[in-house]
This record gives C-alpha cells, sequence and structure tokens, in this order.
C-alpha cells in the first residue's frame, strides 16, 4: 500500500486501504459465498426443518414464533386499548397507551429473541457436546454452574453471596434499591413478618441454610496449596445480621452442617436430618406438651442426577457428573400412612426447596422424608408445611399470603413459624414487604357451578373433585415461564387463563379457566409454556386440589390480576392440540419462496461478479460466459432439488393425518368407555394402543403431560433407558432394547384407515433413532414387520394384543444375529431343539374383552419348541436374560398365555441353539419387570455377574400406557 | 439487538442484505434508515420516537445553515447551530445526566441537613452518546463549510441511524461520510474484507472479551480480593473492554464495507502506546478526534497559552469522561488521564518514562492504565479504592476471597488471557490481518467464524460493554 500524505483525513486513509485489498477476485467471491451460505443456509433450515414438524401436529420449534410475532405485536398493541374507554383525559389516555403499549411489545420481542434461540437447532445440536468439552477438557461451567475439583459443583449465585460484597453494606442496599428491582435489605422484611406473627401471639424463627460454597469450599480453593481455606465461610455480612436480628428479639439459626450433594444445590439427608434436629432444639422445649404422635421412620434408597449438573444441560449419556445415591428415612404417621403436613398443627415451617427435597417426589430425590418429616419424626409431634420451591425471600410469605387470602389460615393455633431459606437469599432475595393483612379475607366457594357470578366477572369452571374433564379452549393469558438453565429447579408450573371453553362433543362450557400446567419439565420449556394469548388448547382438567399435595411445591407463576385471587384453579394436563388456526400452507410456501429466493440471490451474486471480474480482465469471451452461466444454473436447480428433496416427507414416513386419525379413534373409544376397538376385517385392537400412537412425541418435557405415569417424574423414557444401558454397561452387560410396535401401528390400515404401505408410529422411530445415536442398541422392528405383513401369515394375532408367531420369528432372528455375533457366544453351551408348527385355536384377549358372541375365535399357528419332547425351562445360569411384559409369556407361559413352549424365549432358544434366562411378568414391562431386574441384581450379584446380555422387550404403547407405579422412574441395578 | 447474537447474524443481516441488494440504487438509502430504525427499535421502539424527532431537528437546522450567504455567518445560520447543538446536548442531558445531577445535588445537600428530590428513573436511549454527537458534527461540519448540507431527510436520517454503527460507535462525523452517501461503490473486494472483518470481530467478542469478562466479573463482583487475583481481574477487564470494543468497530466496519461504506480506523493496538498521549491516538479513535475537532480546537486548544491548553485538555478529559457515564468513577478516570496528559504535555507530549527502554515505556503505560480501568468497571469510588488497595497488597481480604481462585484459575481462563495477550502484544490488528487475504488467511478467518459460532451457542446474553454509554 502506498504510504498516505501527511494531509491525508482518516476516511481518505480508510478509502486508500481498503481500495488497496490484496485479494484474488475467485476468493473473494468464494468467501462472499461461503458467509452467505452460511448466514442464510442455518435459519433456512431452522425454518423448514421447524415447519415441517409444525406441519403435523407437532407444536415445538420456533416457526409458531416466527408467524406469530407481528400477531402478538398487534395484540400487545391492542392490549392497552381499553385505556381510552375508561378515561376522559385524551392527552393522558394516550401517554398511558403509549407507554404500556411500548412495555408490552418489548415483553414480545424479548420473548420472541428467547424463544428464537432456544428453539435453534445449532443450539440444540452444539450445546450439549461443546459444554461437555468446555468443562471435561478446560474446566469450566457455565453463567450458572461453577466447577470445583473432584466432581463438585457450585450454583453461581450461592458462591456470588459467599464471595461478594457484605449484604447489609448500606451504600450496596441503597444502590440496589435505587435500581427498583428489588427491595434488598433481608431486615427490614425479617422485622416487618415478625412484627405481624407477634400481632398474632406467634414467635419467628429465622433459619438460613448455608449455601455450598460456605460449608464446602474445599473444592474450590483447591488449585492454590498455599491457602487452606476456613471450614465454613461466609458473607461477611452473616454476624451482623445475627447480632440486628436477635436486638430485635427474633430467634435466628444458620444451619451449616457439612454433608451437601456433589452436583446438587441441596444437602445430603443425613446433614438436612441433623439439620432437623438441631431446629427440634430450639423450637420443642418452648412448645407446649403433646402427647407423641407415633411418627415412625423407613428407610429408603434414592438415585438422581444433582441439579446443577443438569444445569450444564451436558449430553444425556454424560459420566463426568454421575447420579448421586442417597439413603433417606421417609416418615410414617403411626397408622402406617405416609406423612402429611397438619394445619392443626402448633409449627408452621415455611421454606424453600431446602425444605422440600426428599419431601416432594417431583425433585426426584424421594418424598416424605424432608426437613418438615423429620422435624416432625424428632419433635413426634405434626407440623404444618408451606414450602415453595426458589425464592426464600418471599414466595413461602406469599404462598401463605395467598392461603389466606382464600380462607386458609394456616397461623390459626400456630405458636412458632419457622421461616426457611437459601442463605444466598440474603444477598439476591427480593425481600419485599408483604401487606399486613390480607384486603379481604375471602371465603371461596368449595365448587362454583358453571355460570355463576362471581366479582370478578364469568366463574370459574372447576371439575368435581377426582374428577376430570377434557376441554378444548382458547388461551386468554399465560404467567411468565422462566428460560430453561437460568433458574436452579427444572420444573415450573404456570397459569393459564382459559375462555371459550368446550368439551370434546363441541359443547360449550359457561365461564372461564384458571389452569395451572407444566411450563417446563427436565429443564425443557414445554408446549404450554409456549402459549400465546389467542392459541387454542386441548387440556385434561382435574381440580387443583386433587394435585397440590404433590405439585403444590413447585415452583409456579401467577397472573397479575387479581381477578385470580378468587378462583378456583384447575390442573391442567396438555393434550394434543389441534394444529394453531393460521394460515401455516401459505407461510410454509412463502418460507420455501424465501428460501429459494435466497439461493438464487447467493448464485445471481456470485455470477455477477464473476462477469465483471472477467470483463475487467478483458477475458469475457464467448465459451466463459457459457461456462459461467451453466455453472450457476446447475447450481440453483442443485440448490431447487436439495431443497425440494429437503421439503418432501422421508420415504415411508407417517401420513400427516396419522396421529390424528389415531386420536379421533380414541376419543371415540373413550366416549363410548370401550377398552377394543373393532377394526376392519375382524382385527380387533387394544384402546390404549390408538391412544398411545395419537399422542405424538412421549419423550422429553411431554412426556408428563401425555403419560398415564402416576407420577409425572417418571413419565419421560428417555433418560431411564439412557440410565439403565449406562448401568449395565459398566456392570459389564449389553442391553438390546427392542419394544414390540403395537399392532394398530403395524396394521394401521386396518385400525384406522391409514395408508397401508406407510410407517405411522414415526414416533418411535425418532426416539429409536434417539437412542441408537446415544449408543444404545435397538432394534426397531416396525420396518420388518410392515414388510413381513404382506406375506400370507399375520405377524400379530387377529383377536389377541400380542404378536403371532411370524412376529416373535422375525424378532428372535433379530437378536439371534447380534448375539451370534459377540466372542462369547461361541462358549455358550449348545443345546439340541425341536421345532413344529402347528394350528391352534386361540380365543385372544381382545376377543375376551370385547365380549361379543358373534365374533368367534380363529386359528393362529404356533411353532412349538421341545428338547427331548419337552418344553424348555429357563436357565438362570444363562448369560442371555430375557426381559419383558406379557410379550415375553406370550405362548410361553401356558394358562392365559395360551401355550407353553411356543413364544418368544422358546424361538431364540431354537435361534440360538442354546438356553435363555427370563425376568418377565404380565402388565408392565417397563415398570414391575425392571423392577424385579433391580432386585434381582442387587441381592444376588454372582447372577448378575453370570450375564452378558439383557434383551429388553415390552409393548411400545407402555412407552406412554404404563401406570404400575415405578413406570419411568430410573432404578439402580447395583448398591454401592 | 447484538451483533453476536443468534437473531443479528442469522436473521437480521441476511434479511437486510437481501433488501438492500434488491432495491434499486435510489432506494437504498430509503431501505437502510428503515432496516436502521427496525434494528434500533428493537431495543425498545419507543427510542425510534426519540431518535426521529433529533434527526428532524437536526436536518431541519442544516437546511437553515445551507441557506446562509457564503460569505460572513448570518444571523439564522448561528441560530440554526446552535439551537442543533443545544437540543443534542439537552436530549444528552436530559436522558443521561438528569438523575446523576440529583444524585449528587442530594448528596450535597444531604450533608448540609438540606431537602432532598427523589430520582426520576429515567432510562437510558441505547446508543444516545453517539448518534447525539454524529448529528452534532452534522450541523457544524456544515455551519463550518467543512461538508456540503444532504438535500434528502432519508439520506439524513440514513447517516444517522445507520445500524452497523448506531449503537456503539465508531463515532462517524458527516465529513467522512459525506461524499460515500453521495456515491459509493459496491465491490466483492470491499464485500469478502468486509466478510473477514465480521468474522474477526464475532471472533475477538465470543473466543476472548466475553471469557476474559467473565474473570473480571468475578474478581470485581467479589467483597474482596487477594492481590494476584485482582491483578489478574484487571488484567482480564483490560483485555475484555478492548476485546469487546474493538469487536464491535471491526463488525461496524465489516458492516458498513458490505454496504459499501468505508468506516475510518478506530483502534490502533492501543496497549502498545508509550505515552498516554499515545493511547489517546490508538484508542477509541473516532472519539478522541471528535472531542479534539468539536471541543478542544474550539475551546482555544493548545493557542491560548499553556494554563488555557492545560485547562481544555483537562476539560475535554473529564467531559470525555462524563460522556462514558454519569458517575464519579468515570469523571475521575477521565480527571487522572487529563492529568496525565496535561504532565506528558508538559515534558513534550512524552511520558515522564521516555528514557527507558520501548518496552519497559510500554509495560508502565499498560500498568497506568490498568489502575484507570479500576475506575470504569468497579461499582462506585469505594469499591474501586478497594480493589486498588487489593492490587497495591494493601488491603485485607476475607476468607472467602480464598475461593474465587478454583473459579479463576482454570485451563479455559488462561487459555482466553494468554490468547488475548498474544493477540494484543504480539497479533495483527484486523486492518493489517486482512490487508492481504490469502487462501490460507480465509480458512483461518472461517475456521474462527465457525468456532465462534459454536461457542456462541453455550453463551447467554452477553451485549457490548459500550452498548450502556
Amino acid at each position: 500500500m502506498a504510504a498516505p500524505k501527511k494531509n491525508l483525513n482518516r476516511e481518505e486513509v480508510a478509502a486508500i486501504e481498503i481500495g488497496n485489498t490484496g485479494i484474488s477476485r475467485l476468493l473473494a467471491l468464494a468467501m462472499v459465498v461461503v458467509f452467505l451460505l452460511i448466514i442464510g443456509a442455518i435459519p433456512l433450515i431452522q425454518i423448514v426443518v421447524d415447519m415441517k414438524g409444525f406441519q403435523g401436529t407437532e407444536r415445538e420449534g420456533s416457526m409458531p414464533g416466527h408467524l406469530a410475532f407481528f400477531k402478538d405485536a398487534q395484540e400487545a398493541l391492542d392490549k392497552e386499548k381499553g385505556l381510552f374507554a375508561s378515561n376522559t383525559n385524551l392527552l393522558k389516555c394516550i401517554k398511558e397507551y403509549v407507554f404500556a403499549s411500548n412495555s408490552n411489545l418489548l415483553e414480545c420481542i424479548e420473548e420472541y429473541e428467547d424463544e428464537l434461540e432456544d428453539d435453534s437447532l445449532l443450539k440444540k445440536e452444539l450445546l450439549s457436546p461443546v459444554q461437555a468439552f468446555l468443562t471435561a477438557r478446560l474446566g469450566v461451567g457455565n453463567e450458572e454452574a461453577y466447577l470445583g475439583d473432584d466432581g463438585w459443583l457450585y450454583y453461581r449465585p450461592g458462591f456470588d453471596h459467599v464471595t461478594g460484597p457484605a449484604f447489609l453494606d448500606n451504600k450496596r442496599l441503597q444502590r440496589i434499591a435505587k435500581e427498583g428491582e428489588r427491595q434488598p435489605d433481608p431486615v427490614e422484611a425479617i422485622v416487618d413478618f415478625k412484627e405481624q406473627l407477634e400481632s398474632r401471639g406467634i414467635r419467628l424463627l429465622v433459619l438460613p441454610v448455608a449455601v455450598k460454597p460456605s460449608v464446602h469450599p474445599q473444592p474450590l480453593g483447591g488449585n492454590r496449596s498455599d491457602r487452606s481455606p476456613a471450614p465454613v465461610t461466609e458473607n461477611p455480612s452473616m454476624d451482623e445480621l445475627r447480632a440486628t436480628l436477635e436486638e430485635r428479639g427474633i430467634q435466628y439459626a444458620l444451619l451449616s452442617a457439612p454433608g451437601y450433594l456433589k452436583a446438587d444445590t441441596h444437602w445430603k439427608p443425613e446433614a438436612m436430618e441433623r439439620g432437623a434436629q438441631v431446629l427440634g432444639d430450639i423450637v420443642g422445649p418452648s412448645l407446649p406438651p403433646r402427647p407423641a404422635s407415633g411418627y415412625t421412620r423407613g428407610e429408603s434408597v434414592v438415585t438422581n442426577q444433582g441439579d446443577i449438573a443438569v444445569m450444564l444441560q451436558l449430553p444425556e449419556d454424560q459420566e463426568l457428573f454421575p447420579p448421586e445415591t442417597v439413603t433417606i428415612h421417609p416418615v410414617k404417621t403411626a397408622g402406617g400412612r405416609p406423612w402429611r403436613s397438619r394445619e392443626d398443627a402448633d409449627i408452621l415451617l415455611l421454606g424453600d426447596s431446602f425444605a422440600n427435597i426428599y419431601s416432594v417426589t417431583n425433585m426426584n430425590w424421594g418424598g416424605q422424608a424432608g426437613l418438615a418429616e423429620q422435624l416432625s419424626f424428632y419433635l413426634q409431634r405434626p407440623v404444618d408445611k408451606l414450602c415453595i420451591n426458589n425464592h426464600g425471600a418471599y414466595a413461602s410469605r406469599e404462598l401463605l399470603q395467598a392461603e389466606l387470602r382464600a380462607g386458609r389460615d394456616h397461623l390459626a393455633g400456630k405458636k412458632v413459624v419457622i421461616w426457611e431459606f437459601a442463605a444466598r437469599e440474603l444477598s439476591v432475595g427480593n425481600w419485599k414487604k408483604l401487606e399486613k393483612k390480607p384486603e379481604k379475607k375471602l371465603k371461596k366457594k368449595p365448587n362454583m357451578s358453571p355460570g355463576e357470578k362471581v366479582e370478578s366477572g364469568e366463574a370459574f369452571y372447576l371439575p368435581e373433585p377426582g374428577t376430570n374433564q377434557v376441554v378444548q379452549a382458547v388461551v386468554a393469558a399465560r404467567s411468565l415461564v422462566p428460560r430453561p438453565g437460568t433458574v436452579p429447579y427444572k420444573d415450573h408450573i404456570c397459569l393459564l387463563h382459559l375462555k371459550d371453553l368446550k368439551d370434546l362433543a363441541g359443547n360449550t362450557i359457561s365461564g372461564q379457566a384458571a389452569v395451572y400446567t407444566w411450563s417446563m419439565r427436565d429443564n425443557s420449556t414445554t408446549r404450554a409454556g409456549k402459549l400465546k394469548p389467542g392459541d387454542p388448547v386441548k387440556l385434561r382438567l382435574q381440580s387443583w386440589e386433587d394435585v397440590s399435595g404433590e405439585l403444590g411445591s413447585i415452583n409456579r407463576s401467577e397472573l397479575d390480576d387479581d381477578a385470580f385471587l378468587l378462583a378456583d384453579f384447575c390442573w391442567g394436563k396438555s393434550l394434543e392440540s389441534p394444529v394453531l388456526g393460521r394460515t401455516i400452507p401459505f407461510a410454509f410456501d412463502f418460507y420455501m419462496l424465501f428460501f429459494y429466493v435466497y439461493m438464487l440471490f447467493v448464485f445471481a451474486f456470485g455470477l455477477t461478479a464473476m462477469l465483471r471480474a472477467r470483463a475487467a480482465n478483458g477475458a469475457l469471451d464467448k465459451m466463459n460466459k457459457i461456462k459461467i452461466a451453466s455453472g450457476s444454473l446447475l447450481l440453483t436447480l442443485l440448490c431447487g432439488a436439495l431443497l425440494k428433496v429437503s421439503a418432501e416427507p422421508p420415504p415411508k414416513a407417517a401420513a400427516p393425518d396419522a396421529v390424528g386419525l389415531f386420536s379421533a379413534a380414541a376419543e371415540k373409544l373413550d366416549a363410548k368407555g370401550t377398552s377394543v376397538h373393532v377394526g376392519e376385517d375382524g382385527w380387533l385392537f387394544m384402546a390404549k394402543e390408538l391412544r398411545h400412537l395419537g399422542l405424538g412425541e412421549f419423550w422429553g418435557p411431554r412426556a408428563a403431560d401425555v403419560s398415564q405415569a402416576r407420577n409425572p417424574a417418571n413419565a419421560d423414557p428417555l433418560p431411564t433407558v439412557l440410565d439403565l444401558h449406562r448401568q449395565l454397561k459398566a456392570l459389564g452387560i449389553e442391553l438390546i432394547f427392542m419394544p414390540v410396535p403395537p399392532k394398530a401401528a403395524i396394521y394401521a390400515d386396518k385400525a384406522v384407515g391409514a395408508d397401508p404401505a406407510r410407517r405411522v408410529d414415526v414416533h418411535h422411530a425418532r426416539f429409536l433413532a434417539m437412542l441408537r445415536e446415544k449408543g444404545v442398541n435397538v432394534i426397531d422392528l416396525a420396518p420388518l414387520f410392515l414388510k413381513a405383513k404382506s406375506g400370507g401369515e399375520r405377524v400379530y394375532c387377529l383377536q389377541d394384543t400380542h404378536w403371532a408367531r411370524l412376529g416373535m420369528e422375525i424378532a428372535a432372528k433379530e437378536v439371534g444375529a447380534i448375539i451370534k455375533d459377540r466372542p462369547w457366544f461361541a462358549a455358550a453351551k449348545k443345546l439340541k431343539l425341536d421345532s413344529r408348527v402347528i394350528d391352534m385355536p386361540l380365543q385372544g384377549d381382545l376377543l375376551s374383552q370385547l365380549g361379543d358372541p358373534l365374533v368367534k375365535p380363529v386359528t393362529e399357528k404356533v411353532q412349538n419348541i421341545t428338547q427331548a419332547g419337552q418344553a424348555l425351562k429357563k436357565d438362570p445360569n444363562s448369560p442371555i436374560l430375557i426381559l419383558g411384559d406379557s410379550h415375553a409369556l406370550f405362548l410361553h407361559d401356558g394358562g392365559d398365555m395360551h401355550a407353553v413352549g411356543s413364544g418368544f424365549p422358546d424361538l431364540l432358544a431354537f435361534e440360538l441353539g442354546t438356553s435363555y434366562d427370563l425376568i418377565a411378568n404380565r402388565g408392565s414391562g417397563v415398570g414391575s419387570a425392571r423392577l424385579n431386574l433391580a432386585r434381582a441384581f442387587i441381592k444376588n450379584a454372582t447372577y448378575r455377574s453370570g450375564k452378558k446380555i439383557v434383551i429388553w422387550l415390552f409393548a411400545g404403547r407402555d412407552f406412554t400406557e404404563t401406570s404400575d407405579g415405578t413406570d419411568w422412574k430410573p432404578l439402580p441395578m447395583k448398591r454401592d | 439487538m447484538v451483533f453476536s447474537s443468534h437473531l443479528f447474524i442469522f436473521y437480521f443481516l441476511p434479511a437486510a442484505l437481501i433488501l438492500y441488494y434488491a432495491v434499486p440504487r435510489t432506494c437504498k438509502h430509503l431501505v437502510l434508515a428503515l432496516l436502521s430504525y427496525w434494528f434500533y427499535g428493537w431495543a425498545n421502539p419507543l427510542f425510534v420516537v426519540l431518535m426521529l424527532g433529533s434527526t428532524l431537528v437536526d436536518y431541519i437546522c442544516g437546511r437553515v445553515i445551507a441557506r446562509g450567504a457564503d460569505g460572513g455567518k448570518t444571523r439564522e445560520q448561528k441560530i440554526a447551530v446552535t439551537v442543533s447543538i443545544c437540543s443534542n446536548l439537552c436530549l444528552l442531558g436530559f436522558f443521561k445526566y438528569v438523575d446523576f445531577g440529583i444524585g449528587s445535588y442530594n448528596a450535597i445537600a444531604g450533608a448540609f441537613g438540606k431537602e432532598t428530590h427523589g430520582l426520576m428513573n429515567i432510562a437510558l436511549p441505547l446508543g444516545i452518546s453517539f448518534y447525539t454527537f454524529q448529528s452534532m458534527s452534522y450541523s457544524i461540519d456544515i455551519y463550518r463549510g467543512h461538508a456540503r448540507p444532504i438535500r434528502n431527510f432519508i439520506d439524513f436520517a440514513c447517516y444517522v441511524s445507520m445500524f452497523p454503527q448506531l449503537v456503539a460507535g465508531p463515532i462517524i462525523r458527516f465529513q467522512e461520510v459525506a461524499d460515500q452517501l453521495r456515491h459509493r461503490t459496491h465491490t466483492i473486494e470491499k464485500f469478502s474484507r468486509g466478510v473477514a472483518f465480521i468474522s474477526l470481530g464475532l471472533a475477538k467478542k465470543i473466543l476472548i472479551a466475553n471469557p476474559c469478562g467473565k474473570v473480571a466479573d468475578i474478581c470485581f463482583d467479589a467483597g474482596s480480593v487477594h492481590t494476584l487475583d485482582a491483578w489478574y481481574g484487571v488484567v482480564g477487564y483490560s483485555f475484555q473492554i478492548y476485546f469487546d470494543f474493538s469487536a464491535y468497530s471491526d463488525m461496524a466496519i465489516g458492516l458498513g464495507l458490505m454496504l459499501g461504506f468505508v468506516f475510518p480506523k478506530n483502534f490502533d493496538s492501543p496497549y502498545h502506546s508509550k505515552s498516554i498521549t499515545e493511547f489517546w491516538r490508538r484508542w477509541h479513535i473516532s472519539l478522541s478526534t471528535w472531542l479534539r475537532d468539536y471541543l478542544y480546537i474550539p475551546l482555544g486548544g493548545n493557542r491560548k497559552g499553556n494554563v488555557r491548553t492545560y485547562v481544555n485538555l483537562a476539560l475535554v478529559m473529564l467531559l470525555g469522561g462524563l460522556w462514558h457515564g454519569a458517575s464519579i468513577n468515570f469523571v475521575i478516570w477521565g480527571a487522572i488521564h487529563g492529568v496525565m496528559l496535561g504532565l506528558e504535555r508538559a515534558q513534550g507530549k512524552d511520558s515522564p518514562y521516555r528514557k527507558l527502554p520501548a518496552a519497559g515505556r510500554m509495560a508502565i503505560t499498560y500498568v497506568l492504565v490498568l489502575f484507570t480501568w479500576v475506575f470504569f468497571r468497579a461499582a462506585d469510588l469505594s469499591a474501586s479504592m478497594a480493589y486498588i488497595k487489593s492490587m497495591l497488597g494493601m488491603g485485607e481480604a476475607n476468607p472467602s476471597a480464598d475461593l474465587l481462585g478454583g473459579v479463576l484459575y482454570q485451563p479455559y481462563y488462561y487459555l482466553t488471557m494468554i490468547l488475548g495477550a498474544v493477540v494484543v502484544w504480539f497479533g495483527p490488528q484486523t486492518w493489517d490481518y486482512t490487508r492481504k487475504l490469502t487462501p490460507v488467511k480465509a480458512v483461518i478467518i472461517f475456521v474462527l467464524f465457525g468456532l465462534s459460532l459454536v461457542i456462541l451457542t453455550t453463551q447467554s446474553f452477553n451485549p457490548f460493554i459500550y452498548f450502556i454509554f
């Protein structure tokens, strides 16, 4: 570059500099095209993928956000129009309207941007592996999780509290108060609360629980040998807090017993139990005597992944932070019933997740063994408990206040209120003062009938306790939902305000509804968490009181509207929602067109630039022109072809309406109350199968919404399968995962009139593909069955739920092929077995349930396997273990299973020429059978060590239909 | 909308490029202005009204100034330029300094037992410090006859609101882009160099500035720190602010190039400076030259004797500090730099340690700058003083300060800090690196771009530091 003249200004220097960029035209072109392809193709692929998902009945992905943004923005502006009607001062109205609408728009923008990032394919695909690399190789956590030595993890706000400035420092308090986002002074709030309680003759005990960095500082200070951290470090204001509170006559105790979970924010059961004893020693002596309640304690082992490890969003099969196992002591009443909070107790415990852990089963650390329970056991007296996860500075007090408003006075008869919160709240919490008395003490009507008017307007719909009702409605409002990974809890409940309620038959249900529902599950926003005003929704509603004992402690958000103070709340379980009433096909076409135009733009840009370059060099002859033009045309066509391929459904994909067909058929059966579906040509199907196939995606955040599992925490099959795979692998045992496809999925043409050539259980295929990606050995039987069904022989029994001989044979051959490939198989003892195929009349279970005398039993083919004329028995010493449900017992176990020696285990033994072992039961193959496996493995290590392979087969419908209590709960296969 | 966000990179930028290149030349400024207003309104839709109002006032003033006689300045012209300057300063003053003024008054009044007043809690519009300075430069340049006025309002709105540099600079003076607004070229060489600038800018932000910022946050947010941690934190902050701001400038320049504009350099390896005077020739060049041309020189510069020169220098630096934010810390930061500049001017625009070898001068200048960064970063004056005490080994750390090491001294942060140091002192500047682009460099650029996109997925919202100024 020529040296700039002395008097050149900065712009001229820059212009000369840029004008002298040394780059070949070809390289410049390549750089531009690559850059445009990266920044253009990534969002367009995202849009196409999301739209494809969205065109079915799926509502995941950011597409609705894309489409709905302008609509939402319009609604944000329209929402405040009412201001004009209620105010006569026009200027004031305009001012209020502008600021309120602007605030709504900002919310809308923020939500849209968050949604866009959270749903990004790039993020979904890359976040976990990249974070795993950063954590494992470079020793770094993320915004919320800090790493210590030896697998210890710390939650950032706790760390900030301990290492941060003194929380009672005046300047700091003033600065935060000035920012206006929260009231930072805990003393003010605590003293105010104490005065409120004192006016009712109740004593307050303030109970901060020390955060992990202050109790276990060693793993954080381990990198520098010259420093040895003190055993317990705390924020410099802790002593001042104690002194100030005690001076004001408030009892104070800091619980800082060592023994925290390594990868979780909370304490271990033993630390919590020690804390309960300390607490009991403080409050016990001052309480009036009372006869011992007879509480007893049991023992139970729980294994779970720590919440901080979950916040790191590492891959499912990560081994950096293995699940931890603890022994908890669930408390029972004298009558042997599980411990329950009692309003008539004289102790009230207000608390956060430190009180909820081991108590609330949704936290996945077991139940009935939390702080309140242990305190109850130690004092041998009942305890009333109002605890809600997170925001210990105010959430439990707000809950108490809400209860008072609703007419439930938890302070009546109390002698002492224990207010537990995580000590980090002292630095980061919102210590807002709550009003001294609720404005009105309202007594809610227990069960308002639809149509009845209340002060706030229309009545709130509420099903009778113990019953449920499926409704279709339109969302009027949704409370705030946190962004996954930014909060220390993985589940969250939001409140939906629903209007235009209808039952399934389309009959109008008068009134509105206030519905709590899952908005976040396992750190993923659920479908309900993304609902926007105007969206249609279908939910199974039941009274909130039916589930509040179980779910009331989960962190939840409310709608900021006084009308809801009086509402009757429902709990809503999401059902398959109809596609939004927006013009999706148009939008889809628009985006496809946009994609194509974009590609044309990129290549046209390149072509023009190249032509210019050639022209400038004088090298543009006719041949070059033809080459460039044809090359560009070819690229554009190629792009178009790729687009077409990506837009078309993959071969054998489900017909777009298959899920809807199953869903509709299941609803009809539901309405009729029948458990058997009569298909075409005499085929009978189990109603549960149709329901399952009508649900769509059944893992991840949707699992709890679609599953019949008794405990929503045990609804998701994905982590459990991966967990079992990991555990067995660690024991040197291989898992073969082989769910048996629902009969209605293979004979969908007979069941619901779907296209016979297409695979309808695409969600199974996706699920199995995911497992395969994670290293699980999966056998996907559906394509094999679909191929085989065109032959003369049936793959499933006509009148029975189970598979027929052919289906079992195909499965046995698939499994056999894998086992024969294993080195240990050569050493397995071989057997001489005989086989013969016979026809056998079979009174199928579906036929029995149908109870229609006009339908006659049919004959099925049966392949009988014998050894020296006798049916083969299971061999506990066999390295091959079959784990299953009735599919493993059908034609094998006699009695209601119709025959012996002719089931899957027999066919597998025949295929391999060797013995097998079997753990199977009628009912659920995912819950009960796995529990039996766990017991057998834990009790007998020799038995366990003799196994080389476990073949896990069960009815595919049980991904959602299992309901035996264990369901998809992860179970330990070995006790440490 | 942040340049280093998913929304900008994958949605706004492609859409903006398509729209910009799809429309005929005559509509490009309209499209660019509309895109810029959209970009700006994304942060807060109401701010758009403010910017539009400010633009309109300056446009009208510009038209009035342009109508004046060629010879001496008419009364109308003088009024117009005064209106323009006053309206911009009032805008800046109201949104940025009213609360600071009330707070300062309250502090003094409180000390004397007088009545205090409540704060107005005014939200600071994004980029207001930048676009008011740009708008003012237009009126002043026209008034001085350094540039011809723009006839078309859309062209002017496009200049004021141009999204690549709207929020955090570089401050583009009107005379610098006046000709480009009338005519500019769109070439593939410019575009490709723009790609390189954007990619390297993104890499600076994601791969270096954000992790270094984390180190700084941990140290500065702690209640107390050990000496070693204090130095580690302030060095982290020096890297964060340099890479963050120069990344934004690189991306702004890159985006400008893609749209045919050439913006001048804003950084010139500032940590290579051997004196504070030199530092200000290399750091945030667009601000220092703006202050020089529109404040220091009109105040008399160095033409009115030594005392006046020092006063002018101190005043410019104080105001420069205050421009960054309404806080006593920024005033002190500006004052220290003003004093240093005055000292150096007294020694012939060179440092008191000018006799040391180059490396020593560079090191001393860097350390001086580090001390001033403490005021820039710390929450308030007392926190700044406590931090400096810790740096000097005079503070007593709480036991909890021991825990910081467990988080700070991890391979990821070591790696990032070392990378930052290597780039600062041994690496080429973006301008130099992209002067000659070879296939190998192109591969490196795209690898860095890809890596940045990958790491971006693990980082949460992390706006540029200068967004708040």
